[in-house]
């Protein structure tokens, strides 16, 4: 048990140095499979599981056991009761088991004025009844729909949080405490005014949607606050809408209360992981810009290029794509590792993440065989 | 951030005069933290 | 008459004032079906200037996705001066979200660039089964499938639509397209479709070239 304890804090150690600008020991591995591929890798039925958390213990437990890495992978999951309980029309699980997010609008082009005035309430009295059909009702039914979603979101996450410790413990893996927050103008985007919606708004309304940024900046901030700015963990910021603008709309409407935001966190003292989806390499000189340290976990790009413009500020993270471990052979996805490796591991500032999560098994279990070769490959020969 | 729904302590506090005498270093920490839970909650349900 | 070119420019400048401005005062002139499917056409010719300049990088996506909108907001204004007459179609398309996911963005791009482009469009919306893509071909006997997805699974999902096509017996009667955030090359051969494209404009060009 001690040998398990001085891993983890070896481990914990490596994150450690990463985030503050040190080169660790060695390369962080972090499985890009999530809870939601183990599910369905130790043949569980996915819809079953998200509903009853318990039976997720055994399979969390094999999948640590037999895919060894640094953090616990759990992903970000959607655990469907509360949204159940809520009506939800924003997240809704889909055919194969899987929780997705539909396109919706909870907020009309017309009402950018009231929401700019007070957009917590505005949320509260008009968006939710809108996205939850179940909190469309009158106060005492709503009162009480929000307590039992309120409650089976804490307990489900209780449940989890005790497997994922329990295991933690048993393979001394890291847990880095993660608060998810979005860039103001991807908050506008995603539930209140949708792609299309906000799409256009930049052109028929361009300064209510400037107005709407900075209204809802200091919840963005606020929401991206860890209960202690010194413990490990990061806020975590998944960057939807900047590729599909042009760089004349990105300037004058995303990056400056993103950067804002992004700045505010790290003077508390916190340490921000971006999510940098999709094609960000027309911005790689505004990514400079963030504060040191900033953590990016790129999904496209050309990483010699990002390691070049970014690789002495920033934490350099993702790239590896996952879609090789469905198409190539064991040695093409280790000579794709090793690749990555000897390009981002000279900044000192790399850690192994996947340009996407991999949450779906193939029939044949290629995928499982390449990710085993590719994590212990990267774990033995991750040095920088 | 000015909200009818998100109560700083200090509000909360001035709203409760019966809190007068009470030990306020436990409690005011307790209310702040359910606020904060409701806050991440609500926020949760549209990210 | 009004001005077509100055037309054509605006829709491919996405002045969207300008556009409305002009149609509502055609309208107003109370002209015949005849120049009304000019006018269409010209807003069309405006919409390939967009593709173009989506193309050059000078457009991104949500320029497209209000493109969309611009040009359903030109045919809803021109609707009560084009009469019952039809416009030529240039072919069938038949879209959808495949079964498992439930991401409609890109499909709906793809919509109404290919819509704007002539085509008539069958939409079935998102998480379609493979059994409603096959009734749906037999029942409108389009010359293209498109088919859209964005989580890694839908390639399965796919593939699982182009058999049972095959399986219907209807697949040689169409081409198969592919697109979102997951398809390339190798996914295209082992799907058995016909061609991919994570380019919405692209996709519209390579639909072009087949009918």
């Amino acid at each position: 048990m001690t040998d398990i304890k001085e891993l983890q804090n070896e481990r914990e150690q490596l994150f450690r140095d990463l985030f503050s600008g040190k080169a660790p020991k060695r390369v962080p591995v972090t499985n890009p499979a999530t809870l939601e591929f183990a599910i369905q890798y130790y043949g569980e039925d996915l819809a079953e599981a998200q509903w009853d958390i318990a039976r997720c213990e055994p399979v969390f437990d094999k999948f640590c056991q037999e895919f060894p890495t640094d953090t616990s992978p759990v992903g970000s999951l959607r655990l469907p009761a509360f949204y159940q309980i809520l009506g939800s029309k924003a997240i809704v699980m889909g055919s194969g088991g899987f929780m997705q997010h539909p396109e919706v609008m909870g907020l009309m082009p017309e009402e950018y004025d009231e929401f700019i005035a007070a957009p917590y309430d505005f949320i509260i009295d008009t968006v939710l009844p809108r996205l939850y059909t179940e909190l469309d009702a009158e106060p005492s039914k709503k009162a009480m729909v929000l307590a039992k979603a309120v409650k089976a979101f804490s307990d489900d996450w209780a449940t989890l949080g005790a497997i994922r410790d329990r295991t933690n413990a048993k393979y001394g893996m890291v847990a880095p405490v993660v608060s998810l927050t979005e860039a103001p103008f991807d908050f506008m985007a995603d539930f209140l005014r949708s792609f299309k919606g906000i799409s256009s708004d930049i052109r028929r309304y361009p300064e209510k949607v400037v107005a709407a940024c900075e209204a809802v900046l200091p919840l963005m901030i606020k929401k991206g606050k860890l209960p202690n700015p010194n413990i490990l963990g990061f806020s975590f910021i998944p960057l939807h809408m900047a590729p599909y603008m042009r760089e004349k709309d990105f300037a004058k409407f995303y990056w400056p209360t993103f950067k804002t935001l992004v700045e505010e966190l790290a003077v508390m003292g916190q340490k921000v992981q971006l999510f940098v989806e999709h094609d960000w390499m027309r911005y790689l000189d505004y990514l400079y810009e963030l504060p040191e340290n900033t953590i990016m976990r790129f999904e496209y790009g050309d990483p010699k290029v990002v390691a070049d413009k970014l690789g002495k500020k920033h934490v350099l993270s993702g790239f590896y794509p996952v879609t090789l471990l469905q198409t190539g052979d064991k040695a093409q996805c280790i000579d794709k590792a090793k690749e990555l490796l000897d390009i981002l591991a000279p900044t000192g500032r790399y850690w192994f993440q996947a340009d996407k999560s991999i949450i779906s098994t193939d029939s044949d279990g290629k995928v499982a065989d390449n990710l085993r070769a590719v994590l212990e490959y990267v774990y033995t020969n991750g040095t920088y | 951030m000015k909200s009818k729904y998100y109560t700083t302590w200090e509000e909360y506090r001035e709203k409760h005069p019966e809190l007068e005498g009470k030990p306020e270093k436990v409690i005011a920490p307790k209310i702040e933290k359910y606020e904060d839970v409701m806050f991440n909650f609500i926020l949760g349900l549209v990210l | 008459m009004l001005d077509l070119q100055a037309l054509t420019q605006a829709v491919g400048d996405l002045d969207e004032e300008v556009v409305v401005s002009m149609l509502e005062e055609f309208v107003a002139s109370d002209p015949s079906g005849d120049e009304a499917y000019k006018v269409v056409g010209a807003c069309q010719q405006g919409m390939a200037i967009v593709g173009d300049l989506f193309e050059k990088n000078e457009y991104f996506v949500g320029d497209l996705i209000f493109a969309g909108e611009l040009l359903t907001q030109a045919i809803d204004i021109l609707k009560p001066v084009l009469g019952g007459e039809e416009s030529q179609k240039v072919g069938k398309v038949v879209i959808g979200t495949v079964e498992g996911d439930l991401h409609d963005i890109g499909k709906n791009i793809f919509g109404s660039m290919i819509e704007a482009a002539g085509f008539e469009v069958y939409d079935l919306g998102i998480d379609v089964t493979a059994a409603a893509f096959v009734d749906k071909v037999k029942e409108v006997k389009p010359q293209i499938v498109g088919m859209s997805g964005v989580l890694t699974l839908a390639l399965d999902a796919m593939k699982a639509t182009v058999d049972a096509l095959n399986e219907a017996g209807v697949r040689d009667g169409v081409r198969v397209i592919i697109g979102g955030n997951p398809v390339n090359e190798d996914a295209c051969k082992h799907i058995g479709a016909d061609a991919f494209t994570t380019n919405a404009a692209e996709g519209v060009k390579i639909c072009q070239g087949w009918v």
